[in-house]
């Protein structure tokens, strides 16, 4: 599962969740997204289901990016512990999602429904409503 | 390529109050500028420029109306177009730079991948879409709207690079020449992986914590 090989501090404040998604809320690397549509923590475990389900539906016929990594330790005192005595152990990592942020990356799935399917798959391991999103053609002057 | 008219109103600065009120009237704020000439701060029809992006694409020439006799007309290109990441038909700006019909200009333009590669069909390869689209030069009417990439050649480990585009006269090639277009490459096996890697991870979980835990109590002295 993603957790970070090392880390400044291992314990942090919980946060907020405000606002929209502002960076990674379009698709860079596939054609086909999962976009996030509430904010949440989603966990390394969730995470890791998610590739699993969509891995094993495309089999062999395309490619899986994670675009969000759990970086945040989130920790939990022992049961039947008196309040007090200091913040409790790390148990698990989460990624702190934003509505809008492309979670999933699906590439070189030779139709849109086995895409569609697999990001269906996907989305239920996750604990938020989510949004398939497709690739829009760019363009532009940028002289 | 034909210019496409778009009717555009001037439009005062506005706070962010304001420019909602306007999105909510349907109207989408924009701004022109370039060509050495005061930028000026307009408005446009949210739904016929919408018509105009989904039927032509982002690489438009338009015809830009600043009163409704026609006679003000600009001719400007789609510079930036805002979107709101969740509702992404709702646009939330524009940007138009002006342009001259006789200068070079720099454009993006999308790439398609024609065939289906010989390592994909034949073999267990996976295409690989690495650059979606190129910045060329060339003149504003000689814009095309995609250039093809024919892939059906590639082998597993083939690969096609920007110089490797067979491009018109006319297009200068202004993206890296050595960036890389596509790739066919191999998907490992997914299922032993996945068996490997769950076992190793399952150490490292309970590895790193204690580490750190040490390692942070010697840092901090506690009080």
């Amino acid at each position: 599962m993603l957790m970070p090989k090392r880390v400044k501090y291992r314990r942090q404040h919980r946060g907020r969740m405000k606002g929209i998604s502002k960076a990674g809320n379009e698709i860079q690397y596939g054609e086909y997204g999962l976009q996030a549509l509430e904010p949440a923590w989603i966990t390394s475990q969730q995470i890791e289901a998610a590739r699993i389900a969509m891995t094993r539906f495309i089999k062999r016929g395309g490619k899986v990016w994670i675009r969000i990594f759990p970086d945040k330790p989130v920790t939990e005192k022992p049961a039947e512990t008196r309040m007090g005595k200091g913040k409790g152990s790390p148990e698990y990592w989460v990624a702190v999602v934003k509505p809008g942020r492309i979670m999933f990356e699906l590439g070189g799935v030779d139709e849109e429904d086995i895409a569609r399917e697999a990001l269906r798959l996907g989305s239920h391991k996750l604990p938020i409503k989510t949004k398939i999103v497709v690739r829009e053609e760019s363009g532009g002057v940028s002289e | 390529m034909e210019h496409i008219a778009l009717q555009a109103e001037p439009r005062e600065p506005m706070s962010k109050g304001g420019l909602k009120a306007l999105r909510r009237g349907g109207k989408v704020p924009a701004v022109v500028y370039g060509r050495g000439k005061e930028n000026q701060n307009l408005q446009v029809d949210g739904r016929r420029l919408n018509q105009i992006l989904t039927a032509e694409g982002s690489n438009v020439l338009l015809n830009l109306q600043l009163d409704a006799a026609g006679s003000g007309a600009e001719t400007v290109m789609l510079r930036e177009i805002q979107r709101n990441p969740i509702l992404r038909e709702e646009i939330l700006h524009v940007d138009f730079i002006r342009i001259s019909m006789t200068d070079r200009i720099e454009v993006e333009v999308p790439l398609t991948f024609t065939g289906d590669p010989v390592g994909v069909s034949d073999e267990d390869g996976v295409l690989e879409i690495l650059l979606r689209e190129i910045t060329i030069k060339c003149l504003p009417a000689e814009i095309p709207e995609h250039i093809e990439v024919d892939v059906s050649a590639l082998n597993i480990g083939d690969s096609i690079n920007a110089r490797d585009l067979q491009l018109d006269e006319n297009l200068e090639l202004v993206t890296d020449p050595d960036e890389l277009l596509v790739q066919v490459s191999v998907i490992a096996e997914e299922e032993e992986e996945e068996i490997e890697e769950e076992e190793e991870l399952e150490e490292a979980v309970e590895e790193l914590p204690e580490e750190e835990e040490a390692a942070q109590e010697e840092e901090e002295p506690t009080s």
